[in-house]
């Protein structure tokens, strides 16, 4: 899908933007070793394989496929993945301010899309992890929640990378987009 | 074609006679109803180990969501269903047309051989009723068929009249049954906080392959413990014979080697489930460490109550029995091939079937009939 690629990302928020198609998903995909590239490679901090995935956190755009799953065991085993894992109350902070609190101990097949793109993101952050990576945070969170994610991002030391198609969203980090064209992916 | 029939012969063969045996106890006046609703279980039972082998391709799992929204009748559903039942049942029919076309081949009254047909036919009936209302079962479901099936049980005791009557009445019930259950929606279960919290520690605790294996892939392992249960059953039983006491080893052999083939794919089982579920959390190399640890101290868990369960029904039933030692290797050594056979299929998921039924076999052989 990706060809002729190379591109490295420093601590900070990185925007990743391109049309449909053109490969955002699958150069999170390869970052985070869901996918294994058929050439080249894949480095985080210098080192590549299972140590260089172990690093990074990736927040997929579709809900969870295992809707049994409640919000706060996605979040504690998540969590407890990572040696960076944040404190519980900082934890607890970021569920409240993103409106969870009553939701935390249902499944999430029985919370709403947005919802579980929270619990997503609450366990993003309760993991730590040096280099995250989201695929389309934003689609179906409301206007609190998304201000409160920007405030997250903006706030953090670690490596983000955003795939979004909407960038209005994200206008304080543009300076730092990535663009993939139609012609990088085959 | 010899090679298939001497393959399926010495399956087939024992299936008819002991399948025709419980079908001339079914149809008897003078059985009595206990052990009429017994014969009338294990058929159920034997039916329902097949439905359930076959869950996926006979109910569309998979598909039947997308199947239940489009303007298709129940009554269509419902038909294709029971179809695709009747249809597994594949192997289980001969015994069921054996006994039919015995029963009109030798003659005699007319009466009593549409009565032991009927009582046939209403067996299968409701058979078939309770593995389609398997995906539905609500108590009322329950209580209809478990109705059912007293009703069918007392009835072929009585006279003519009272036999229609009965089974009459217990094919009304099933049909009631179907009518009310299958397919209906569901309620949503009540949330109840405590409980959940239990249950996200449990996840957490077992890197989800606790209630990953619970419920997602409860059937697969339902099959597997299900002929666990029956290996012991048989191993008691004859334990209980008596002149299978010379040969009690080989026989624990046997019932280890089973287990070992039955459990041994249950650590990969777990782990391709939730690589396919979350994949974005399950490349990590951590969770899967921890995923797996989970799923393989849980099989060999099972395994050690099985052995144990086995080892001592042997030695109760067999006191002077000089195959300890042996036993005890047995459990050992397939408790071993266990834990490798179950490394393999993380690693071979196709080829390792086929390798671990392999050498099991020899491993079965070796020790249980050398």
């Amino acid at each position: 899908m990706l060809r002729d690629l190379s591109c490295a990302f420093g601590p900070g928020v990185h925007l990743l933007v391109g049309p449909n198609g053109s490969g955002k998903t699958t150069l999170l995909n390869l970052v985070a070793g869901v996918l294994a590239p058929d050439a080249g490679t894949v480095s985080v901090d210098g080192v590549t394989g299972a140590a260089a995935r172990d690093r990074v956190f990736l927040v997929p755009s579709a809900t969870p496929a295992i809707p049994w799953l409640t919000g706060r065991a996605c979040i504690d085993f998540t969590a407890s993945l990572f040696a960076t894992r944040e404190p519980a109350a900082a934890v607890n902070g970021v569920v409240s301010r993103l409106g969870l609190t009553p939701f935390i101990d249902k499944p999430l097949g029985e919370m709403s899309s947005g919802t579980a793109k929270k619990v997503l993101i609450a366990a993003a952050f309760a993991s730590g992890a040096p280099v995250v990576l989201f695929d389309e945070p934003t689609n179906e969170l409301d206007a609190a929640s998304i201000a409160f994610f920007l405030e997250l991002l903006g706030a953090s030391s670690r490596t983000i990378l955003v795939a979004t198609h909407h960038v209005e969203q994200f206008s304080r980090f543009a300076a730092d987009a990535f663009r993939l064209e139609p012609a990088a992916a085959a | 074609m010899v090679l298939v029939a001497a393959i399926l012969g010495p399956v087939v063969v024992p299936l008819i006679v002991a399948s025709a045996a419980g079908f001339e106890a079914l149809v008897d006046p003078a059985t009595s109803p206990l052990v009429r609703l017994a014969v009338y279980g294990a058929w159920l039972g034997a039916t329902g180990l097949v439905v359930l082998a076959l869950r996926e391709p006979v109910f569309m799992l998979a598909a039947r969501p997308f199947l239940r929204a489009l303007p298709i009748a129940r009554s269509q559903h419902l038909a294709g269903d029971l179809r695709a039942i009747a249809v597994s049942y594949s192997l289980l029919w001969l015994p069921i047309v054996h006994f039919v076309g015995r029963t009109w081949w030798l003659g005699g009254d007319v009466v009593a051989r549409l009565q032991a047909t009927a009582v046939v036919v209403v067996a299968v009936l409701l058979g078939l009723a309770s593995q389609a209302l398997a995906l539905h079962l609500t108590p009322g479901a329950v209580g209809l068929l478990a109705a059912a099936a007293v009703l069918f049980s007392v009835a072929p005791s009585g006279g003519p009249a009272v036999m229609a009557a009965g089974l009459g009445a217990a094919l009304a019930m099933a049909a009631l049954a179907l009518w009310r259950f299958h397919e209906r929606p569901g309620r949503s279960s009540a949330f109840r906080p405590a409980l959940a919290r239990w249950s996200s520690r449990f996840a957490t605790a077992t890197a989800l392959a606790g209630p990953v294996a619970w419920r997602d892939l409860r059937h697969a392992l339902g099959l597997r413990l299900a002929i666990l249960a029956a290996c012991l059953a048989a191993g008691s039983a004859m334990a209980q014979e008596g002149s299978f006491c010379a040969k009690a080893g080989g026989l624990y052999t046997v019932q280890c080697a089973i287990a070992a083939l039955a459990l041994q794919r249950i650590p990969a089982l777990i782990d391709e489930r939730l690589r396919q579920s979350l994949p974005w959390l399950f490349r990590l190399a951590r969770a899967r460490r921890r995923s797996i640890a989970c799923a393989f101290v849980a099989t060999m868990a099972m395994f050690a109550v099985y052995a144990g369960a086995g080892t001592g029904t042997w030695r109760e039933l067999c006191l002077s029995t000089p195959w300890a030692r042996v036993q005890l290797a047995a459990a050992l050594v397939f408790g071993a091939a266990l834990a490798v056979l179950g490394a393999a299929a993380l690693r071979w998921n196709e080829a390792s079937s086929w390798v671990a039924t392999a050498c099991v076999l020899a491993l079965a052989f070796m020790l249980g009939f050398s």
